[in-house]
């Protein structure tokens, strides 16, 4: 789309967009470029040289098998998140959309999960699964076996995706009910006079006609776990009990601060890029062509 | 009031040429209309005037004074826009004072201009509401008194009154043509409604594909139109075209049916070419029940209460004509058409121009 | 439309109610939990019903996290923040959509791309960025070989250096750096018709006034959108600002980073069990400033959201 109607003082145009290419190029394409760099040298931390080693540091994460190993928990944790955050959205939204008494209350209080500071809520739902004090201290108690985060991977790595999911239902909460209202009044209202009930309606009308929203939520969650869990493994486990919640940014973050190993982090960074990058192309090229119904 | 001049004015938008060498002269305080079909390029000629599109080739001249590379404000024309343009957070008297108010004038002076262009307009009890709390006819207004409000040597209108409803349209168009009487400024008027160039202006020009088809006043226009297109365009129900060949043994024209209508020898043109188009008024012909005029079937009848317009075949070609509400014209009935030699118009098919005396 | 549905009515009001006890519980928790004494907290029981020492614990987490401190640097980031980002995605979607400049396709596609790779994944050379935002300039300058040549002629040896760390500076622009306003505001000045510029021009506006006076007052709603969205994201950034404050001791850092500190983990202390009291009131004064923005600008929040996302 195009302005019929422009300035023609050009040089002013470029000096409105100036500011924000200096931060872009300063903080987005050099930091960028500089992890590709390092992906492919092996830098010293804190500079003193480096030099050229081809796909050397990529081969060497590619054999640790922490590396995979943080791989497919990264996938699970996308998986199980995505799978819960919408699917309780979006029974949240289609029964707020019935238009009931007091909608507007649940309406209301559905949303804050998503207004709630991740880190907030990681302290929160640590507290809340803490074996010594939380809502399960006393099977904790006597069980040690059914609920220890603390020891327990598998039950470290559930109260992650538990806490992760109860924030983003809200965000899915928040999309579901915007692109149910968007469907006009009419075709539900048409849909009834056929004769369909609303579980009915639900299943043939409304959520076929919510599936852009549907396929657009998935991108977005898959790419929000990679990158919006970091603060949340941070409080809740720091990537424990014995690395069972070590996500693939909390390794990258863990390997180049703690460990300095740039060239490593640089690599695993690439990696993560080009999986961002892959789903996000693959949200403009498949779905936001082929979902549309309007 | 200023003059304005088009001389050979032309545009391009890439490859399409819009305007194609457009030479027009508005004497100061006349009101001239701008009539064509939409995409003919009048609202591009008149967003030249305004400095709003740059000009391809020519030259545009407000008061004698070249104004081609001029920006917009420097030209003192003012332009009433088709979606009026209005404001949408400015009141309605910050609306009309705006280009005061760019001009640097003070409040006070813009307040006493504001109150006086309301007034006028009768604007007065709205100065202080939204555009959005506005009717049709008050915005139209709003717009109106815009442009008023910097008196303007030349005032341009974009089509202005075609967002009302039809009624709403007839009064407005009353409005301006009371307010050109008593501003006197040279207006420049956009439309695609013939009825509003008819009651406007001054003169009319018609525009067809970039070119400037007829200039001349609405009279004329309707009783002289100077091409098909301008016969075809301009006039209600309609002008019958029928095509042909002049006999000039007999002196009459064969339709390509071969219907005959003889024509009066002291009316036509001396000189007619052998292929012609023959064309009259929905409203000029009369229809007979006997005669050697050609015979013209009903096919089916419009009923607008005072007039009847019926539609039918005259020479195998459909032609359509107006009668009075009383006559009765069964479908499927076959007449006489009488059409008085003063009312046909006759044109060159190859040029497309009229064929003058 | 009349439609008689008792069962599924009620079956709805279940899930409803399920869906508000799900968001309400935890909240409760953390309301109680910052209500009790060590004691108390510390005994293998549910605990639902508040105790007496609310404001105890919360004077405590106040002066343990230094929290006065720690959300006044929240607030600063945060308002710096999504202030930056308004001005900086007015200014910039007003120079691309209204002035035909040559490469204007190119820097909207160098803007676009920033949308595809969040801070996250790029965070190691942001750091040493912060560490010296001088550094990628003064690269180029060597590469160039300007460096070399004004040592060689004047005998001065070019040392930018620019140290971001522990500055609001530092914190605050590596988030703006990114293109989510942009298109925000790019959108909407497409759907401003061109007639209005026309109209404004005709009345003798410039860029300049037609942006302050037009664009701007037209898109406060999508400015105020905007300024939630964002104040919420900055409020929300923990990996950032850990990174970007390292001295904890005269910068300090933010309240939410601070959480942590709170609820000693491994990493911290070695672990061992938090005084879960102090920490659950830390939590709730740090997740109250957020929730307050989102109930007052609820309506601005959900239209922020949806046009930043989509």
């Amino acid at each position: 789309m195009e302005k019929r109607a422009t300035f023609s003082k050009l040089w002013l145009g470029m000096l409105f967009v100036l500011p924000q290419m200096l931060l872009v190029f300063t903080f987005f394409y050099w930091p960028t470029g500089a992890a590709l760099y390092w992906a492919f040298t092996l830098e010293r931390p804190w500079g003193g040289g480096n030099e050229w080693v081809g796909l050397d540091n990529f081969r060497q994460v590619f054999a640790d098998r922490a590396y995979w190993a943080s791989i497919t928990r990264s996938l699970i944790f996308a998986g199980t998140t995505t799978a819960l955050s919408m699917g309780s959205g979006l029974l949240l939204a289609l029964a707020c959309d019935r238009g009931l008494k007091f909608r507007k209350a649940f309406q209301t209080l559905y949303v804050w999960p998503y207004a709630v500071v991740a880190p907030a809520a990681a302290l929160a739902f640590r507290f809340i699964f803490a074996p010594e004090a939380g809502l399960f201290s006393l099977i904790a108690k006597s069980h040690p076996e059914v609920w220890n985060p603390t020891q327990n991977g598998y039950h470290a790595m559930a109260m992650v995706i538990f806490c992760y999911s109860w924030k983003y239902a809200g965000l899915c909460f928040i999309f579901f009910l915007a692109a149910l209202q968007a469907i006009p009044r009419s075709v539900i209202e048409a849909s009834a006079l056929d004769g369909a009930s609303v579980l009915r309606r639900a299943r043939d009308i409304q959520i076929p006609l919510i599936t852009p929203t549907i396929f657009f939520l998935i991108v977005i969650s898959i790419t929000d776990s990679f990158q919006d869990s970091f603060g949340i493994v941070d409080v809740m486990t720091d990537g424990g009990p014995a690395k069972a919640t070590e996500l693939m940014v909390y390794k990258i973050y863990f390997d180049g601060f703690r460990g300095l190993d740039y060239s490593g982090a640089a690599a695993q960074s690439i990696v993560l890029m080009f999986i961002m990058m892959a789903l996000t192309f693959f949200q403009f090229r498949f779905i936001e062509k082929r979902v549309h119904y309007s | 009031m200023a003059s304005l001049e088009l001389k050979k004015v032309e545009k391009k938008f890439g490859q399409s040429h819009v305007v194609k060498g457009v030479d027009l002269v508005v004497e100061p305080g006349e009101f001239v209309v701008i009539l064509g079909p939409s995409g003919c390029g009048k609202s591009t000629l008149l967003r030249m005037v305004a400095g709003l599109e740059a000009i391809t080739a020519g030259s545009i001249l407000i008061n004698n004074r070249i104004v081609n590379e001029l920006e917009p404000r420097e030209r003192g024309c003012a332009m009433v826009f088709q979606n009026y343009a209005l404001y949408p957070h400015m009141s309605v008297a910050e609306n009309i004072g705006y280009a005061l108010k760019v001009a640097g004038l003070s409040k006070a002076d813009r307040d006493l201009k504001i109150r006086k262009v309301a007034q006028t307009l009768g604007l007065t009890e709205f100065l202080e509401r939204k555009p959005s709390q506005l009717s049709g006819g008050q915005r139209q207004r709003v717009a109106m008194g815009r442009a008023m409000i910097r008196e303007p040597a030349v005032f341009l209108y974009d089509e202005p009154l075609s967002n009302l409803d039809a009624k709403l349209r007839v009064s407005m168009r009353g409005e301006i043509r009371r307010l050109h009487q008593r501003l006197g400024t040279t207006s420049l008027f956009v439309t695609h409604d013939q009825i509003e160039a008819m009651t406007l202006a001054d003169r009319i020009v018609v525009m067809n594909e970039g070119k400037i088809e007829q200039i001349a006043t609405p009279h004329e226009i309707y009783n002289k139109p100077a091409s098909l297109f301008v016969a075809d365009f301009v006039g209600s129900p309609g002008f019958n075209l029928i095509e042909g060949v002049y006999d000039s043994s007999q002196h009459a024209f064969v339709g390509l049916g071969g219907g005959v209508l003889s024509l009066d020898r002291a009316k036509t043109p001396t000189t007619l070419p052998p292929r012609l188009i023959i064309g009259f008024r929905a409203e000029c012909a009369v229809v007979t029940g006997e005669g050697s005029d050609p015979s013209f079937r009903v096919d089916y009848i419009e009923d607008l209460g005072a007039t009847k317009h019926v539609q039918g075949f005259f020479d195998d070609q459909k032609i359509i004509i107006a009668v009075k509400g009383d006559e009765a014209l069964p479908s499927g009935s076959d007449f006489r058409l009488k059409i008085k030699a003063d009312d046909l118009h006759f044109f060159d098919p190859m040029s497309g121009r009229r064929v003058v005396q | 439309m009349i439609e008689k549905t008792p069962y599924l009515n009620f079956a709805t009001y279940l899930v409803l109610a399920f869906g508000a006890v799900m968001v309400l519980l935890p909240l409760w928790m953390v309301f109680v939990g910052a209500s009790l004494t060590v004691r108390e907290i510390n005994t293998p029981e549910i605990h639902l019903i508040p105790g007496t020492h609310f404001f105890e614990n919360v004077m405590a987490a106040w002066q343990r996290g230094h929290l006065g401190g720690r959300l006044f640097n929240s607030l600063v980031m945060s308002v710096g923040v999504a202030t930056g980002k308004v001005v900086m995605s007015a200014i910039t979607a007003f120079g691309l959509v209204y002035f035909r400049f040559p490469g204007r396709m190119l820097i909207f596609w160098l803007i676009f791309i920033t949308l595809m790779l969040p801070l996250e994944v790029r965070i190691v050379p942001t750091y040493a960025v912060a560490a010296n935002a001088f550094w990628p300039i003064q690269t180029l300058l060597d590469v160039i070989g300007l460096t070399d040549a004004v040592d060689y002629i004047l005998g001065i040896r070019i040392g930018l250096e620019w140290n971001l760390l522990n500055s609001y500076t530092g914190l605050i622009l590596p988030l703006i750096a990114t293109a989510t306003g942009t298109f925000l505001y790019r959108q909407f000045f497409l759907t401003v018709p061109d007639e209005l510029l026309e109209a404004a021009r005709m009345d003798g506006a410039g860029p300049f006034r037609f942006l302050a006076e037009f664009l701007v007052p037209l898109s406060r709603a999508n400015m105020a959108a905007l300024f939630t969205i964002m104040f919420l994201y900055a409020w929300n950034q923990y990996l950032w600002p850990l990174l970007a404050t390292p001295d904890r001791a005269h910068f300090g850092t933010t309240a939410v980073v601070e959480l942590k500190l709170l609820a000693p983990t491994v990493s911290t202390n070695g672990g061992g069990t938090p005084d879960w009291n102090v920490a659950m009131a830390g939590c709730l004064i740090v997740m109250l400033p957020p929730l307050i923005v989102v109930a007052l600008m609820q309506r601005h929040f959900i239209r922020g959201l949806i046009a930043t996302e989509k």
